[in-house]
């Protein structure tokens, strides 16, 4: 009783200070409502992809008409989830779908449009043959380079043909175009911007050496290049004018650049476009597949695309003001660039699609990703540039909570890999989610990360708990002396989960909770977690991010490490995560228990290596954190004119997965600790009703 | 008549080889009377699948095999006392197929006497959901839900008994795990 007077007291008072609608859960991880938008090649027919109360649709939009017709919608509980679309020309489309749980999980779809007097008629088809599109090759009506796969047991026997859409329907390519150069080491296959199959590549996992081939004027397949892929990059686009072909590559290079590539001698020449400190990202070819029009890159975290073709780096421009303080890609564009959908997003904004129409020269809002979060006031990014004791610069996201709803704790959030994959400045589900609830956060681009050069990335090899958390520490440095706050915690996901815990055992200065998801803790385990792990090739690539397998990696590992942790920790993980063994997690927190150290933990029964398409456990799991942190460090309920009622909800929700063994495992005290949470907020939110 | 009976015996051991001992775990109250000798060890491995499995085969000093009593098994333990010397995983029977370990990776252990040798945990995982007879076996080391599953169920025999990890690598944990103090 006396718990909720004083909660009572405290929300009455925030409540008639503050206006704040704190974001709900289930809002923050719904279905988008467009998930995709493509336009045709003429520029006359809108697809879109969303989900409307959980169920995927698909319509087609007339645009000139303003005629809408619905393609697909999924039934009630059938839970399809869109896997991709494209345009097959200007009137077919083939969509793939994916069930989780269903006998036949992916399935795909030709969809064909025919105008008729009442506007237009829709003819869907399942596709039954087993393969994947190479080419749509959207300018050759129903026809399609199509990779089939004959038999579902050997899928290193491909067939492969240039066919009508019908005959992968049907799964019968008699008097169809048989592609006669199937190589046979080959795995993948790829076409040139004017629709020829030009390129293929394999991966050797013995020798860890990537073979790209090219298909030349006489149909023979010459070695275009060898490389190791975990060393570099080397990306084919497309021949050139020249016959050069475009790479971007940084084999020649620190950053990843554009370059031109000699097919006769194999080498890499001249540059076509580098930039001064990034790595070049892609590279398009114009309409017509002859000449290079745009590069992009990321730029603090925003995605840039420069052309070099003077008139569109207007346009460009023009798009650059137009969305100030925003970023935006051209998803697609019509066959004569008439017509193109732009999708505009930020750190605050998950993204708005527009249908830029040139000649009537007008943009127009076609509608959000997600209609649901629209409500809501997101919070801005900022992006850091931090120089290191060591000289470098870091790049670094901070994402402030508001003053007035601010409980002055710092969340330290390392990413993933932690060679290769980056932070980006964009919408992020959970930072979102931490903010609204008075956290600041902090995400750091150390060295590992992805975008800033060959060296940038190398140097963290190899680094797990040595100079990747000095770049992060780096970072937390500058913003402790720019900013006060009375606690730090650390929070992460799979390496993001080993550097949580590494950073408070490193710094126990100045962290005060550890959250460590889905993540690695005894580093030799890494190696042989499983038989199948312990193939030389596994070996080789494990050695290239964690460093050289020896017993030295202890000394870096938190399950050895666990007497110098001195702050709570919520481990939390998936019984099903083969990639940071489901073993990392329990070794630690059986070690963290014998130690008696304070430590709670949640393994979701169905989670693999994250939570996959499962929202609920992904809710849950949010949800405990936000708990979890204010439990441990006694914090105030989070400020907003809706808490009562989001609280009690979010602790059915934590009280429900608590009483599942297909989601959090059945802990009946645990879950009516919940429950009975769930209801004082309840009365809460009531006597705040009356007042 | 020497050579007589030598041959009853080769005949008597490669009867005795080639039938198969069905493995039965045992429980906290037997394991805590049990005494393993010199010519014995206690096997500790479980059973993690994603489909019915009717038996686990497993060939060494004697041929062994264990039938799960539920199908869809999670994590179950089986320990059991079998003859020291060298065996290997050779495959599991599942309703339909019979899926063999692949003689690329390692299934090999090694009992040793007086001893609870950990041999990993035996996985049968879908390779791809719209494929009913895509498995892929697996062993691998869950050391730590084994320790716990001896301290929960078979304390007993854990006080007395010392624990090894005879899984697929090399690892320290068991031994680590044993030397926590608080």
């Amino acid at each position: 009783m006396k718990t909720i007077i004083w909660m009572l007291i405290c929300l009455v008072f925030s409540q008639k200070l503050y206006a704040q609608k704190l974001v709900s859960l289930d809002e923050l991880l719904s279905k988008d409502s467009i998930s995709k938008i493509e336009l045709n090649p003429k520029g006359d027919l809108l697809l879109t992809a969303g989900y409307t109360k959980n169920r995927l649709q698909l319509n087609v939009l007339d645009i000139d008409t303003g005629k809408l017709i619905n393609v697909f919608q999924a039934k009630q509980g059938e839970k399809y989830s869109l896997s991709s679309i494209a345009w097959v020309d200007n009137d077919s489309f083939i969509f793939r779908t994916y069930r989780r749980s269903q006998k036949n999980t992916y399935a795909s779809w030709l969809v064909d449009l025919t105008s008729s007097d009442n506007g237009l008629r829709v003819n869907t088809s399942r596709i039954h043959a087993r393969g994947h599109v190479i080419d749509h090759l959207p300018d050759e009506k129903d026809t399609v380079w199509f990779a089939y796969y004959p038999k579902s047991s050997n899928y290193k026997k491909v067939k492969i043909y240039k066919t009508h859409t019908q005959a992968i329907v049907r799964e019968n390519f008699k008097g169809q175009h048989k592609f006669d150069y199937v190589k046979s080491a080959a795995s993948r296959y790829f076409t040139d911007p004017k629709g020829k199959i030009r390129f293929s590549s394999k991966f050797d996992k013995d020798d860890l050496e990537r073979t790209y081939w090219y298909l030349d004027n006489n149909n023979d397949w010459q070695v275009l290049y060898q490389f190791d892929p975990y060393e570099y990059d080397f990306k084919p686009i497309g021949l050139l004018p020249n016959g050069q072909l475009a790479v971007i590559t940084n084999i020649k290079s620190d950053l990843k650049a554009l370059h031109e590539f000699d097919l006769t001698t194999q080498t890499i020449g001249k540059v076509i476009y580098q930039h001064l400190r990034y790595d070049i990202s892609g590279a398009n070819f114009d309409q017509i597949g002859e000449n290079i029009e745009s590069i992009s890159y990321y730029d603090g975290g925003e995605w840039r695309t420069e052309f070099f073709d003077e008139k569109k780096q207007q346009l460009n421009q023009q798009f650059k003001n137009t969305f100030k303080d925003q970023q935006y890609f051209v998803g697609s564009i019509s066959a004569d660039e008439q017509r193109a959908i732009l999708k505009v997003f930020s750190s605050t904004n998950k993204g708005e699609y527009f249908l830029w129409d040139k000649k009537l020269n007008k943009l127009l809002q076609l509608g959000e990703q997600n209609q649901t979060l629209s409500q809501y006031q997101f919070t801005d990014t900022q992006v850091l540039d931090i120089k290191s004791d060591e000289g470098h610069k870091i790049e670094a996201f901070y994402t402030a909570a508001a003053p007035n709803i601010s409980n002055q704790v710092l969340l330290v959030m390392p990413h993933g890999g932690p060679i290769g994959p980056r932070e980006h400045k964009r919408f992020n589900v959970s930072v979102q989610y931490l903010v609204s609830r008075g956290y600041s956060v902090l995400q750091v681009n150390y060295r590992g990360s992805d975008g800033f050069g060959k060296n940038y990335k190398d140097s963290g090899r190899g680094q797990w708990g040595r100079i990747i958390e000095k770049d992060i520490t780096s970072a937390v440095t500058f913003i402790h002396n720019n900013h006060q706050f009375n606690n730090t915690c650390a929070i992460g996901a799979s390496y993001g989960g080993y550097s949580s815990a590494m950073l408070a055992i490193l710094h126990p200065d100045i962290y005060s909770c550890v959250i460590a998801r889905f993540g690695v803790f005894d580093l030799p385990l890494i190696f042989n977690d499983r038989n199948t792990k312990m193939a030389e090739y596994m070996k080789k690539v494990w050695s290239k991010v964690v460093g050289e397998e020896s017993p030295e990696l202890k000394k870096y590992s938190p399950v050895y490490l666990a007497e110098k942790m001195h702050v709570p920790v919520l481990i939390t993980a998936g019984q099903l995560d083969t990639r940071a063994s489901f073993e990392h997690s329990n070794r630690f927190k059986y070690v963290l228990n014998k130690l008696n150290k304070d430590v709670e933990h949640i393994y979701y029964r169905y989670a693999g290596h994250g939570h996959g398409g499962n929202a609920q456990s992904a809710k849950h799991e949010l949800a405990y954190i936000d708990d979890f942190i204010r439990r441990k460090l006694v914090l105030s309920p989070p400020v907003g004119n809706n808490t009562a009622q989001i609280k009690a909800r979010e602790f059915n929700l934590i009280a429900k997965g608590f009483n599942n063994k297909d989601m959090a495992g059945v802990n009946k005290t645990i879950s009516a600790d919940f429950k009975r949470r769930a209801i004082d907020s309840t009365k809460l939110k009531e006597s705040l009703g009356k007042l | 008549m020497h050579t007589w009976f030598k041959f009853v015996f080769v005949l008597g051991c490669i009867g005795l080889t080639s039938c198969s001992h069905t493995l039965t775990p045992m429980d906290g109250a037997s394991s805590a009377k049990a005494n393993t000798n010199s010519v014995t060890g206690y096997l500790l491995f479980a059973v993690q699948s994603e489909a019915y499995i009717e038996k686990v085969n497993i060939l060494g000093a004697i041929s062994l095999s264990y039938s799960p009593n539920n199908d869809k098994q999670e994590n179950a333990y089986i320990l059991a006392e079998v003859p020291i010397g060298y065996y290997k995983f050779t495959g599991v029977k599942t309703g339909m197929y019979e899926i063999k370990a692949n003689s690329e990776h390692t299934w090999s252990f090694n009992i040793e006497s007086n001893t609870i040798n950990y041999v990993g945990n035996l996985e049968l995982l879908s390779k791809a959901k719209w494929c009913d007879n895509c498995f892929r076996l697996e062993l691998a080391n869950k050391s730590s839900f084994a320790i716990e599953y001896l301290e929960s169920t078979h304390s007993e025999l854990l006080a007395k008994t010392p624990l090894v990890y005879k899984g697929p690598g090399k690892d320290d944990f068991i031994e680590f795990s044993q030397t926590i103090n608080l």
